[in-house]
């Protein structure tokens, strides 16, 4: 708690130096647009480094966990520059709306991830203990559906039928061969396992005691398939939100670096 | 390197760049060059090796073959350092020629990798790597004893894997020395009776004197009263040095989830009369409660430790007989030094330098998490690691940025996997722990996988590895793979016999980069530490923090 005051106070603080740098740039009858234009072109590039530090993950840069949070607060000052930059009014040209799409584009994907990173593993860990690794999950999911196949298998009649079978077929073989439901474990609902769970308990009245019993270790299954998915969403959210910040990010660059050449080209008198 | 012109039989031709010759043991002998053979005959026609038989040596492994290859000729002008204290090579020396002072105090020179700032000593070793071998008065200043011609020494850490207690400096100029390797020790230890009870007599008398003397316990003792102490004192052995393959037996053979406290060998149980005072040599115990018929764990110690002084300082003040207040079980194994109560009261109770450092955890200070946290730790014998990587799952979200930093500081290959057992938020993961026992390089036949002598890291040489996977079926913790070995065009190298090329891989703390683990700096949410989990404050921190 303590690092996380005072990183604010000194964003803050170097968030007050740059508002009096422009105010006193500007009292000097110049125009603050090229100065804060400039401070936001370089603290974006220093944010850039983090990026760097991660190709580089062997080196001997320091701690990425230091680069990250230096990375994070630089964002926060990121943001008051900007604003000052267009001095919190909205976008007029197509060029101007393209380079604050895109700014608004990383930040928001930014903080975004940011929240993801911080909230998601303790709540994963909470909801289920032991987290299967994201590269992992395919693996496990195949083994639930053999699982969940071979117990099906016992309980076909010689005839080739049983109601334990046909429900599998009609219900769950869909359910356990690919991802599910993953609207439902994005907003936190349960409702899907609760109406498998319901259909099944249905099936019970109807079967014999061995069958029971079966359905018994299949629901269990279902249960084990629901947690793996609810996995699956999340730590697939907690991945999928770099493949917007990423491209964005570079997009930005190359709109940033157009934007300086083509207020270079059109720019006359005082800087 | 490749063998030209050697073709696979059968249907399988290989490209010839992709075929090496299968390494074996001796492909290269211990210090690079053989002994030559006068002194292997001058070895073997005297009694330099004690009565050691060569019949007693199977025909393939001949004694002959053993001290050419796995032994050499050590040459020492005098105040030359042979070891210093802390350093962690494990040859046993015998003296040929001349005499060898090894001091009595220990720790008194420590070298690089034992002192608190192992990452300066390991940046500073290629430099400090000089200074063995060279000339130190300040050491022989120091309270020394002499041993002479055919004396043996530097046995008691060659068997229980630890740190040099002492410093051995050369006492004559022309000082000749036979440095016998681990491998030729373990197999003279193995296949000759006599030269086993010679090390092990000379490992326990050596082990109660310097343990006696370490422990601090009778630091203002003077040295005559100290032997005499070291006489009425008794040495233990309870487990197996090589208790690796014993706990993977247990833990295969037992059901999920059942305790594993049962299967360890008893010290003392809860309750039983306690004669003597234990000091922990080597090894470590597992200290357990038993309440309604159920053991847990309120404790472990390891060497330095005492057990049972609370007990025999209550009963000479009550003058009652003592007993065991909790339970003692051997964890691996256990070698201990017994003293007598009387000495106890006599010299420690009534000391100045009496320890408070029995029970590490104590009950009562402990809560009911971190008893759980103390059986994870001691179950799986975690108690063990020195240089832990432990993640916290709840700040972990997968990036494998730890996995890819490994792979770049290893020419693309990860040395760990992002598995591991867990409890709460954290998971020891698969990669080498770096024990304090390292239980791998006991049956490694030619010594490839040892500890950096600076610093302590279990690393393997990969030019004496002959891929035969001993280490990786002895790590009890599956922490050591074997690896394919590809040649420059990226194939997988094939050997003569068309196997594949192996070679054992494991977590080296990146040695040769600076900053330390590649691992730990490239985690950006600071979920990846490199712990010594027998620092149980800072486990409990880390499964803890905010």
């Amino acid at each position: 708690m303590v690092g996380i005051a005072r990183n604010t106070l000194v964003t803050v603080l170097v968030i007050a130096a740059v508002y009096w740098s422009i105010g006193f740039y500007s009292d000097a009858l110049r125009d603050p647009r090229f100065l804060d234009g400039w401070i936001l072109t370089a603290v974006m590039v220093a944010q850039l480094l983090f990026h760097i530090r991660k190709k580089l993950p062997a080196s001997p840069l320091g701690r990425a966990a230091t680069w990250l949070k230096m990375h994070v607060y630089l964002g926060y000052v990121t943001i008051a520059v900007f604003l000052f930059h267009t001095s919190f009014s909205m976008p007029e040209t197509t060029l101007e709306w393209a380079l604050w799409g895109l700014f608004v584009l990383v930040v928001a994907s930014g903080l975004v991830g940011l929240y993801l990173t911080n909230s998601v593993p303790g709540k994963l860990q909470q909801q289920h203990g032991e987290q299967i690794t994201f590269d992992q999950i395919p693996t496990v999911r195949l083994n639930l559906f053999r699982e969940v196949d071979a117990l099906v298998l016992e309980t076909v009649t010689p005839d080739g039928s049983s109601e334990v079978s046909d429900f599998y077929v009609n219900r769950l073989r869909g359910y356990f061969r690919k991802p599910q439901h993953l609207r439902a474990h994005l907003r936190g609902s349960r409702r899907p396992l609760e109406r498998i769970s319901s259909e099944i308990a249905d099936l019970e009245r109807r079967v014999n005691a061995p069958d029971r019993k079966a359905l018994s270790s299949i629901r269990k299954l279902v249960t084990a398939k629901f947690d793996l998915d609810h996995q699956y969403t999340v730590q697939g959210l907690l991945h999928s939100w770099l493949f917007v910040h990423i491209p964005a990010t570079y997009s930005l660059i190359v709109l940033s670096i157009l934007h300086v050449a083509v207020v270079y080209a059109f720019s006359s008198g005082v800087r | 390197m490749p063998s030209p012109g050697i073709v696979i039989a059968g249907d399988r031709t290989l490209a010839q760049g992709n075929l090496v010759r299968k390494p074996h043991r001796w492909d290269t002998a211990f210090g690079r060059e053989r002994i030559h053979s006068d002194w292997v005959n001058l070895i073997l026609s005297s009694q330099i090796l004690g009565d050691i038989d060569p019949a007693d040596f199977p025909d393939d492994l001949s004694l002959s073959d053993i001290i050419t290859n796995d032994c050499k000729i050590r040459w020492c002008s005098r105040g030359e350092t042979v070891y210093a204290a802390g350093s962690y090579e494990t040859s046993i020396f015998v003296v040929l020629n001349g005499g060898v002072r090894v001091s009595d105090e220990p720790g008194t020179e420590q070298v690089a990798g034992s002192s608190a700032l192992p990452q300066l000593n390991a940046w500073l070793s290629p430099l400090l790597k000089g200074t063995f071998g060279h000339r130190d008065a300040n050491v022989t200043r120091l309270p020394t004893v002499r041993l002479g011609r055919y004396e043996m020494f530097g046995e008691v850490e060659a068997l229980t894997r630890t740190p040099r207690s002492n410093t051995a400096i050369a006492d004559a100029d022309k000082t000749a020395l036979l440095e016998i390797t681990w491998p030729g020790a373990r197999e003279l230890l193995h296949w000759s009776d006599a030269f086993r009870y010679r090390v092990e007599e000379l490992y326990r008398a050596r082990s109660v004197a310097v343990g006696l003397k370490e422990s601090g316990l009778f630091a203002n003792v003077r040295p005559e009263t100290l032997a005499a102490i070291a006489q009425e004192c008794t040495f233990e052995r309870h487990g197996s040095f090589d208790w690796s393959h014993v706990y993977q037996r247990e833990n295969a053979g037992k059901a999920q989830g059942e305790p594993v406290i049962g299967h360890e060998p008893l010290i003392i149980e809860q309750g039983h009369y306690l004669e003597d005072m234990f000091l922990i040599r080597a090894g470590f115990a597992r200290v357990t409660e038993t309440a309604h018929d159920n053991e847990f764990s309120v404790g472990f110690l390891e060497s330095g430790d005492v057990f049972g002084l609370t007990e025999i300082e209550e009963s000479l003040l009550f003058g009652s007989h003592p007993h065991a207040g909790r339970g003692l079980r051997s964890v691996g194994y256990t070698d201990l030094i017994r003293i007598p109560e009387h000495i106890v009261g006599k010299f420690i109770l009534s000391g100045p330098q009496r320890r408070g450092r029995g029970v590490a955890s104590a009950p009562g200070r402990v809560s009911h998490e971190d008893l759980s946290l103390l059986d994870f730790v001691v179950d799986n014998r975690f108690i063990n690691a020195t240089n832990a990587m432990v993640i916290d799952t709840t700040r972990c979200v997968g990036c494998d940025d730890c996995v890819r930093a490994c792979a770049a500081a290893h020419d693309g290959i990860p040395r760990f996997v992002r598995t591991g057992r867990t409890y709460a938020n954290l998971m020891v993961t698969s990669a080498c722990m770096h024990c304090t026992d390292p239980v791998c390089l006991i049956d490694c036949p030619t010594g490839a996988i040892h500890r950096d002598a600076f610093t302590g890291s279990v690393v393997i040489d990969d030019d004496t590895c002959i891929g035969c996977a001993t280490c990786s079926s002895a790590c009890p913790y599956n922490n050591i793979q074997m690896r394919e070995v590809r040649g420059p065009d990226g194939a997988i190298l094939v050997d003569e016999d068309g196997s594949t090329h192996l070679k054992a891989s494991k977590c080296d703390l990146c040695a040769g980069h600076s900053g330390g683990p590649a691992c730990q700096r490239a985690c950006p949410h600071d979920a990846l530490t490199r712990i010594d989990i027998r620092d149980m404050d800072m486990l409990a921190d880390r499964q803890s923090r905010v």
